[in-house]
């Protein structure tokens, strides 16, 4: 038996399919413009076959995620060692209040003219628009752990690598979690508008040159099916990654807040 | 008799308000000295001078070389329930924190002195508080020291519960000859518990 929300879920769907067909076939519109939606799901099949769409969705997931690794290592590293340098402290905060209201796509044209085309420039612009969500998200977490386990480091003297592996890792794994989810969001808005820019680096491109293309073909069925394989990306990476409470059951932090 | 721990001239400021001026205490060997006070009194900032966690006073405190001859953390403490265990650690996981070096037969040996041995591979979230403290006390005797430092540590826990800790603590402070330093601010337990009690 499927449970409400499910339904709820489908019920709007449905209405949202109807009302779009019903546009499509009675609307003002030629299919050009506004495909019916079975020439977009179509499309979608047809570029699957062609293995265009998924080889673009792998390879704007795998941008994200090497982002996102580095990104989590830089921060990771800042928030360390902020905890026992106040000058590191100190900075990181004031980088952090200045370049994250910064969006990645504004530093664009001066990394290009610096950078070039390259997947370099690219990169950068991914670690940025990951780096400073993930530090605020780190830092918080790293501090509200030594805080509140600080005498207990300090009078049972745990050596420095220990405090890292047994009681700051565990300790924040949960907010890496949200960090994660906050950076895939930021990378993965940026990546698309990125590559709609970049085209194909070196010689690869993902699916926001796919949808650039597709508009210089006047294949509006395909850029709706690019959008489709967004929205379908973003909802599998959530789902798969950022289920964080089955993580806390895993490690056992139910009790750690 | 000479005192295992001397406190003369004690100031203590956290900026311009002073905790501490002038504070004389003598702590000696094997009793149970009971540190009573109000929220604020200072109580926790005594047992932090004491343990070496604040170097930040004016004065001497004065301990004996004994104290932390041959043990690597001379002054263990049992915190309050709250900052007690670390909750992705099991109890064996818990007490091999603070002390590396004990092998599990060790540890389990710790853990029937609290009567904790059939809980041993538990995590924090699958004990009660009572229990909690009992291995929060085997992590402090794990360290094998001669003086044991508890800061309100039974100060969540129902009366009941309170007076079997407290039985326990006289037991193991009689059988290892330890030096307790309890802070409270509960009357009845200083009394029960102290052999001396200094109010802040």
């Amino acid at each position: 038996m499927l449970k409400k929300p499910v339904v709820y879920r489908l019920f709007f769907i449905s209405i949202l399919i109807i009302i779009w067909e019903l546009a499509a076939h009675f609307g003002p519109y030629p299919d050009a413009l506004f495909p019916s939606l079975v020439a977009v799901v179509k499309r979608l099949g047809m570029l699957v076959m062609e293995e265009a769409l998924l080889l673009k969705a792998l390879n704007s997931i795998s941008i994200v995620l090497i982002g996102m690794i580095i990104s989590a290592l830089i921060a990771l590293t800042l928030s360390l060692l902020g905890i026992y340098l106040p000058f590191i402290k100190e900075n990181t905060k004031l980088l952090n209040s200045v370049a994250s209201p910064l969006p990645g796509i504004a530093l664009l044209p001066i990394v290009i003219l610096w950078l070039g085309l390259t997947s370099k420039a690219m990169m950068l612009i991914m670690v940025h628009a990951m780096l400073w969500p993930m530090v605020t998200t780190l830092t918080l977490a790293l501090e509200r752990v030594h805080f509140k386990y600080l005498r207990l480091i300090k009078v049972f003297k745990i050596p420095f690598w220990r405090r890292i592996s047994t009681i700051y890792l565990p300790g924040i794994i949960n907010d890496v979690f949200a960090g994660f989810e906050i950076a895939w969001s930021r990378g993965w808005r940026t990546l698309l508008s990125v590559e709609m820019i970049f085209g194909i680096v070196g010689s690869h491109s993902g699916l926001g040159w796919l949808i650039y293309e597709r508009r210089m073909y006047m294949d509006t069925a395909g850029m709706l099916a690019g959008l489709i394989a967004i929205a379908v990306c973003g909802v599998l990476f959530e789902s798969v990654l950022f289920k964080a409470k089955r993580w806390e059951v895993f490690i056992g932090t139910t009790n750690l807040h | 008799m000479e005192p295992l721990i001397s406190i003369n001239n004690l100031t203590k400021r956290f900026g311009s308000e002073k905790v501490f001026e002038g504070f004389k205490l003598e702590i000696f060997r094997d009793e149970i000295l009971v540190i009573m006070g109000a929220s604020g009194s200072g109580k926790s900032t005594l047992l932090n001078l004491i343990a070496e966690l604040d170097h930040d006073y004016e004065g001497e405190i004065w301990r004996s070389t004994d104290i932390s001859e041959g043990v690597s953390i001379p002054y263990p403490m049992v915190f309050q329930e709250s900052e007690s265990l670390l909750p992705w650690l099991n109890v064996i996981e818990n007490i091999r924190l603070v002390a590396p070096g004990l092998t599990g037969d060790q540890i389990i040996s710790l853990l029937k002195e609290v009567e904790m041995a059939d809980d041993s591979h538990k995590y924090p979230r699958e004990l009660s508080g009572g229990m909690k403290q009992r291995v929060g006390i085997a992590r402090a005797l794990a360290c094998r020291s001669r003086i044991l430092l508890m800061d309100e540590p039974f100060a969540s826990l129902d009366e009941e519960l309170r007076l079997k800790l407290q039985d326990l603590i006289r037991a193991i402070k009689v059988r290892d000859a330890l030096t307790v330093i309890f802070v409270t601010h509960d009357q009845s337990e200083a009394e029960r518990l102290g052999d001396r009690i200094i109010k802040l």
